[in-house]
C-alpha cells in the first residue's frame, strides 16, 4: 500500500480521522508547501550550533531520502529544541518508512502528549505494545495516560508491568503508590511509597503522599508528624523530578552535545544546578562514553544532595576513564557527605597516590584529620 | 538493559494509523498533490453537518422564564427586578455583545520586544455593584508604559464603566477618580470601612492602591491613610474577615522579585518571557483591618510570610468547616498553599497533608487562577486550579470529613482535555440553571507557540493566543467539553487573562466578562437554554449595608443540597460580584445561611426567579 492508498483507507474509516486530517493539513504548512527548507525551522535567537545541526540533518535527508533513520534524527533534533509540532510530523515521516521503528513511535507519543494530543500519544504507544506487551517504558507511559484519565485499574496494571522489568525504579514505585492512594488503598500505597524513600529519602513529593496516605488510613498523628518534617526539613526537594530516567534516557535527542555542555556550564556558573544537570544529561546522550560528562553529572548531583546517585555516575566516569583523578576525589566527597568517612578517606588517599599534590583531596584529608 | 536494545528486532512491519497526516511525497521533497488538497474539500459539508447534529442532540429542552414575583418573607427584602426580556434561547450559549455595550477597552502591555515578564501577565477586572443601584458595574485594569526600557508612550489608566441600563455602560473613569495609572495586574473589592459602599484595591507591578468609595460616584485614594504600603509584583488579592470581628481584612499575593535585566530563552534559543523560576519568589502579605480605616501588616505574625512562592491566584473559603475563613493560594511553579485559620490570628499551611499542594503525580504546577466551589454536589468546597500548557488544569475534589482533597482531574474530564491550553481566569457557575456548577476558563499562552486558527490578536500576541474552554457538569462532578456549543466565548482566540461571571442584565442567569492582552475586554451574554429556576441572594449586614463575605448559603434542588459561598475573590486578578447565585430544577423553599460570625439562620425563599436580600439576625436561628 503506498501512502496515497493508505490515506484513502484512513479517510474511509470515519469522520474523526477526517477532521484530524484537515487539521493536520492546516498546521503543517511546511510539509504542504512542499519544501524542507532549514529556514522554516530556524527561530529568532536560535543558536548557531543548533542551526548547523538542523541544516546537517536536512542535508542528510536529501542524500538519503528513503532512510527512516535520517528522518528520525531530524525529528529528534526538532524535538530537542521544542519544535514539537514539526517533530511530530517528521517522526511520522520516519514511521512511514519503517512503521515498527520503536524510537519514533515512542518519541512521537511523547511529543503528542506534550501537545495535549493524549489519544494520539496512546495510539502511538499502543503500536509498540501490540508487538511487545511487556515493553517496560511504554507501559509506564500508557500507565501515565490512564492515570491522568482516571482509569486507575488500567494504570495500575501498566505500572506493575513496568516494575516487573525495573524492580528498583523509584519512579515506578512512586506511580504505583500514588495510584493505590487514588484508589483509596492507603495501606498498600504506604508500602510502595516507602520503597521510594529507600532509594530517594529526600524526595519531598513522596513524603507529601505518605502524609496523605496516613491521613486516609486514619493515622492523623503520623500524618501530622510528616507534615512537620515537610515544614522543618529544608533538605527535602523534588528528587525524582531530577533523575527521571524515563524522559532523559529514552528521548534520544540528536542534539549538539557541545552546545549542551556550554549551556550547562553557563547554568552552573550562576547556580542553576538543576538546569545544568538536565543539559549534561542531554549531552551524555550524545556522548555516552565521555567520562568528564559523567563526572560533571555526579558533581551536580552532590550539590543537589543526591550523593548516592552521584556515586553511580562517578563509578561510570572511572570505568570509562580510570585516569580521571577528579572523579575519585568527587566520589570520595560524595561518600563523605553520606557519612562514609572511612571510604571517603580511602578515595582521597587513592587520589594522592595518583596525583600527590592534588589540592582538594589534600584539603579534605586535612579536614578529616588524616594529614 | 537500555531501552533501545529492547526487542527492536522483534517488531515487524504493520500499517500505521498516524501516517496519513502526511501528504504524498515526490523524491526527496515533500510535495502536496492536487488530489490531496481536493480530497479534503469534500469534508467541509460533512463537518458542518456533524457539528449541527451534535448541537441538536445536546441542547436541553427549553424552559420558559418564570416572571419575577414580589413576595416578601421574614428577614428578606424583595428587590426591584431589573430583568429584561430574554430572547428565545438558541445556540450558542455565550454571545459577544461588547460592541453594543459602550465598553471600548483594550489592555495594553506595551510590549516592544523586550519580553519583560509583567507584560505577559495581563490583568484582571472587577464586576461589582459600585453605586448600589442593583446592577453590575465594570472596572478594567490596564498596563502602562512604565516598565523599564520602554519609550514614552501614551499612558492609559484603568477604566471604570458604570452600567446605566442593561448592557449599556458609560465610562466614568475621570469623574470617579479610579483611573489608576500603575502597571495593573489585579483588583479586589470589599467594603473595608463598613460604610455600605464597595471599595477597591488595585494590585500593580509597582505600588498598589486602595480606593475608598465615597458613595457619591467618586473614590478617594486612601492607600497611605490606610497604612498600606505594597510596592512589589502583586497579582491577585482578596478581602475577607479573618478574625470574625466584622470588618474586612486583606490578603495580597506577591509573585516574584522581578529583575528587568534578566533574559530568558526557550530550548531552541528563542528569546522568551522568563518564568517564575528565573527570579526569587516573593512572600505574600496579610493586612488586618484595625476597624478605623487603617490596616496593620500581620504577614509575619500570622505566618503567611513564612513561605516564599510565586503566588498568582487566591480564593477564600472555610475549607475545613470550622466557621473561620481560610485561604487557598495558587502558586506558579511552587507548591500551592492552603492556609488554615487557627482562630487566633495565625494561619498554618496544610496544603500538603490535605492533598492540595501538588497534583496526583506529586508535581508542582504553574498555578494561575483558582476557583473554590462545590463541583461534585457533595456540599463541600472543591478547588479548581488553572495551569500552563503541557500541564493539565487540576481539580482537587474535597473528600469531606476533614480527609482533604484528591486530584480527580482525570476522572472528572477536566484534566487531559486542558493540556493544550494555558489557563488563567476561571469561574464556576450554573450556566443553564440545572443545579450544578459548570466551569469556564480564559486561556492564553505565556510562551511562544504556533498561531492558532482564528486568532485575532495582533503580533506578537497572535502566537500567544488560545481559545477559551467551557465544561458542562453532568450533575455529579463529571464534566464534558462544551466548547463547541459555548459560542463566541470559546470561538475567540486571544490571549485571555481575567474572567468574571455575574448577572449583568438582571435576567437571572450569569453572563461573562473576559479581559485580553492587546485585545478588547469582551462581554458575553448568557443565552443558554434554561433547565430550571434561579435565585440570587445578597447576604447583608443591615446596619452597614455591607455584603457579608464568607456567608455560606444552603438550599435544595429536589433531594439534592446545594451550597454556595458569598465571595468576591476568585479567578485570576479578578473581583466577582458579592452575590450568591443558585439554579435548580426543583427549587427548595428555604435557605440556611451560616454567617461569617458563625451563627446559622433559616429563611424562606418565597418564589424563585428573583433576587433577594437576606439580613443577618432576621432569620430563624438554627443549630
Amino acid at each position: 500500500m503506498n501512502s496515497d492508498q493508505r490515506s484513502c483507507s484512513q479517510i474511509a474509516s470515519g469522520v474523526p480521522a477526517l477532521l484530524t486530517l484537515l487539521i493536520a493539513c492546516c498546521w503543517c504548512p511546511t510539509t504542504c508547501s512542499g519544501q524542507l527548507d532549514s529556514a522554516s525551522f530556524i527561530v529568532e535567537g536560535m543558536e548557531s550550533p543548533v542551526i548547523r545541526v538542523i541544516e546537517g540533518a536536512i542535508r542528510r535527508i536529501e542524500r538519503e531520502p528513503d532512510s527512516y533513520a535520517r528522518w528520525y534524527q531530524f525529528a529528534a533534533t526538532l524535538d530537542a529544541h521544542e519544535l514539537l509540532e514539526e517533530a511530530a510530523t517528521y517522526y511520522q515521516k520516519a514511521l512511514s518508512l519503517r512503521p515498527d521503528h520503536v524510537e519514533s513511535l515512542y518519541n512521537c507519543g511523547l511529543v503528542f502528549e506534550y501537545l495535549g494530543r493524549n489519544d494520539d500519544a496512546k495510539k502511538s504507544w499502543d503500536q509498540i505494545l501490540s508487538k511487545d506487551p511487556g515493553h517496560p517504558h511504554t507501559n509506564f507511559r500508557v500507565g501515565e495516560y490512564h492515570f491522568r484519565n482516571g482509569d486507575l485499574d488500567e494504570a495500575l496494571a501498566c505500572f506493575q508491568t513496568f516494575i516487573v522489568d525495573q524492580p528498583e525504579s523509584a519512579m515506578g514505585h512512586s506511580r504505583i503508590g500514588r495510584t493505590l492512594l487514588q484508589l483509596n488503598r492507603p495501606d498498600e500505597a504506604l508500602a510502595e511509597l516507602n520503597r521510594v524513600l529507600e532509594s530517594e529519602p529526600l524526595d519531598r513529593p513522596t513524603l507529601v503522599s505518605i502524609a496523605q496516605a496516613y491521613l486516609r488510613s486514619g493515622d492523623r498523628e503520623k500524618a501530622q508528624q510528616i507534615q512537620q518534617q515537610l515544614k522543618d526539613d529544608e533538605s527535602l526537594f523534588d528528587a525524582l523530578a531530577l533523575i527521571d530516567p524515563l524522559r532523559a534516557a529514552v528521548t534520544v535527542r540528536a542534539v549538539n552535545s557541545n552546545t549542551c555542555i556550554a549551556r550547562a556550564e553557563k547554568h552552573e556558573r550562576i547556580g542553576e544546578y538543576a538546569c545544568a544537570l538536565k543539559e549534561y544529561q542531554l549531552a551524555a546522550v550524545g556522548q555516552p562514553l565521555n567520562a568528564k560528562i559523567e563526572d560533571r553529572i555526579g558533581k551536580l548531583l552532590v550539590r543537589l544532595d543526591l550523593s548516592a546517585d552521584a556515586i553511580l555516575h562517578f563509578d561510570r566516569a572511572i570505568a570509562l576513564d580510570p585516569t580521571l583523578v577528579n572523579a575519585y576525589h568527587n566520589r570520595g566527597f560524595a561518600r563523605e557527605k553520606l557519612g562514609q568517612r572511612k571510604e571517603a578517606i580511602a578515595e582521597y588517599l587513592h587520589v594522592l597516590e595518583m596525583e600527590p599534590d592534588h589540592p582538594l583531596s589534600t584539603e579534605r584529608l586535612k579536614k578529616l584529620g588524616e594529614l | 538493559m537500555s531501552l533501545w536494545s529492547y526487542n527492536l528486532d522483534r517488531v515487524d512491519g504493520q500499517s500505521l494509523a498516524l501516517i496519513p497526516f502526511l501528504p504524498a511525497t515526490r523524491g526527496s521533497r515533500l510535495v502536496p498533490t492536487a488530489r490531496y488538497h481536493l480530497s479534503v474539500l469534500w469534508l467541509i459539508p460533512i463537518i458542518i453537518l456533524v457539528s449541527t447534529s451534535c448541537q441538536r442532540d445536546e441542547v436541553p429542552a427549553n424552559n420558559p422564564i418564570i416572571p419575577p414575583v414580589d413576595v416578601a418573607t421574614e428577614g428578606q427584602q424583595p428587590v426591584k427586578p431589573t430583568q429584561v426580556e430574554k430572547p428565545v434561547a438558541k445556540d450558542p450559549w455565550l454571545i459577544d455583545v461588547t460592541s453594543a455595550t459602550g465598553i471600548d477597552f483594550t489592555y495594553h502591555s506595551y510590549e516592544s520586544g523586550a519580553r519583560l515578564m509583567p507584560a505577559i501577565m495581563g490583568a484582571g477586572l472587577a464586576l461589582f455593584d459600585a453605586d448600589r443601584d442593583g446592577d453590575l458595574d465594570l472596572y478594567l485594569v490596564q498596563g502602562n508604559n512604565l516598565l523599564p526600557g520602554k519609550g514614552q508612550q501614551t499612558d492609559s489608566p484603568n477604566r471604570f464603566y458604570r452600567q446605566e441600563t442593561p448592557w449599556k455602560f458609560v465610562d466614568v473613569t475621570d469623574e470617579s477618580g479610579l483611573g489608576d495609572g500603575g502597571f495593573g495586574i489585579g483588583v479586589a473589592t470589599g467594603d473595608f470601612d463598613n460604610d455600605g459602599w464597595t471599595d477597591i484595591y488595585v494590585s500593580n507591578y509597582g505600588p498598589d492602591v486602595l480606593f475608598r468609595n465615597r458613595g457619591d460616584g467618586t473614590y478617594e485614594d486612601v492607600t497611605d491613610k490606610a497604612g498600606i504600603s505594597v510596592d512589589g509584583f502583586t497579582a491577585s488579592c482578596a478581602f475577607a474577615d479573618i478574625d470574625r470581628d466584622g470588618d474586612l481584612d486583606l490578603f495580597v499575593t506577591q509573585y516574584v522579585e522581578f529583575l528587568p535585566d534578566k533574559k530568558c530563552s526557550s530550548s531552541a534559543g528563542r528569546p522568551e518571557y522568563c518564568g517564575p523560576e528565573a527570579f526569587e519568589p516573593s512572600r505574600d502579605i496579610l493586612f488586618q483591618n484595625n476597624g478605623d480605616g487603617t490596616f496593620t501588616d500581620i504577614s509575619e505574625s500570622s505566618g503567611i510570610s513564612s513561605i516564599a512562592a510565586a503566588s498568582l491566584g487566591i480564593c477564600c473559603e472555610d475549607f475545613n468547616g470550622d466557621g473561620w475563613i481560610d485561604f487557598y493560594v495558587a502558586n506558579d511553579a511552587y507548591e500551592n498553599n492552603l492556609w488554615i485559620n487557627q482562630q487566633d490570628g495565625t494561619f498554618v499551611d496544610d496544603a500538603a497533608i490535605l492533598g492540595a499542594s501538588l497534583n496526583l503525580n506529586g508535581q508542582k504546577e504553574a498555578g494561575m487562577g483558582v476557583v473554590a466551589a462545590d463541583l461534585d454536589g457533595n456540599s463541600t468546597t472543591d478547588l479548581f486550579v488553572t495551569h500552563l500548557d503541557m500541564e493539565s488544569n487540576t481539580y482537587y475534589r474535597n473528600l469531606g470529613d476533614q480527609m482533604g482533597f484528591v486530584d480527580d482531574s482525570g476522572i472528572s474530564g477536566l484534566g487531559p482535555s486542558s493540556m493544550n491550553f494555558t489557563g488563567f481566569g476561571v469561574v464556576a457557575f450554573d450556566l443553564e440553571l440545572d443545579g450544578d456548577n459548570d466551569i469556564f476558563i480564559a486561556n492564553g499562552r505565556v510562551r511562544f507557540g504556533p498561531k492558532r486558527s482564528g486568532t485575532v490578536s495582533p503580533p506578537p500576541w497572535d502566537n500567544y493566543s488560545e481559545p477559551n474552554l467551557c465544561y458542562i457538569n453532568n450533575d455529579s462532578g463529571k464534566f464534558v467539553d462544551g466548547s463547541a456549543l459555548a459560542g463566541d466565548f470559546c470561538r475567540a482566540v486571544e490571549s485571555s487573562r481575567g474572567l468574571a461571571a455575574g448577572d449583568i442584565d438582571g435576567d437571572g442567569d450569569l453572563d461573562v466578562v473576559v479581559s485580553n492582552i492587546e485585545g478588547p475586554a469582551r462581554l458575553y451574554r448568557n443565552d443558554a437554554v434554561r433547565s430550571g429556576s434561579w435565585l440570587a441572594i445578597r447576604a447583608i449586614d443591615r446596619s452597614s449595608g455591607r455584603p457579608l463575605l464568607g456567608a455560606r448559603i444552603t438550599t435544595t434542588d429536589g433531594d439534592r443540597t446545594i451550597v454556595r459561598t458569598l465571595s468576591a475573590a476568585s479567578s485570576y486578578g479578578t473581583a466577582i460580584p458579592a452575590m450568591v447565585h443558585f439554579g435548580a430544577r426543583n427549587p427548595g423553599s428555604r435557605v440556611v445561611v451560616r454567617w461569617p460570625s458563625g451563627e446559622r439562620e433559616e429563611f424562606a425563599t418565597g418564589d424563585w426567579n428573583r433576587t433577594i436580600d437576606l439580613y443577618r439576625g432576621e432569620g430563624k436561628a438554627v443549630e
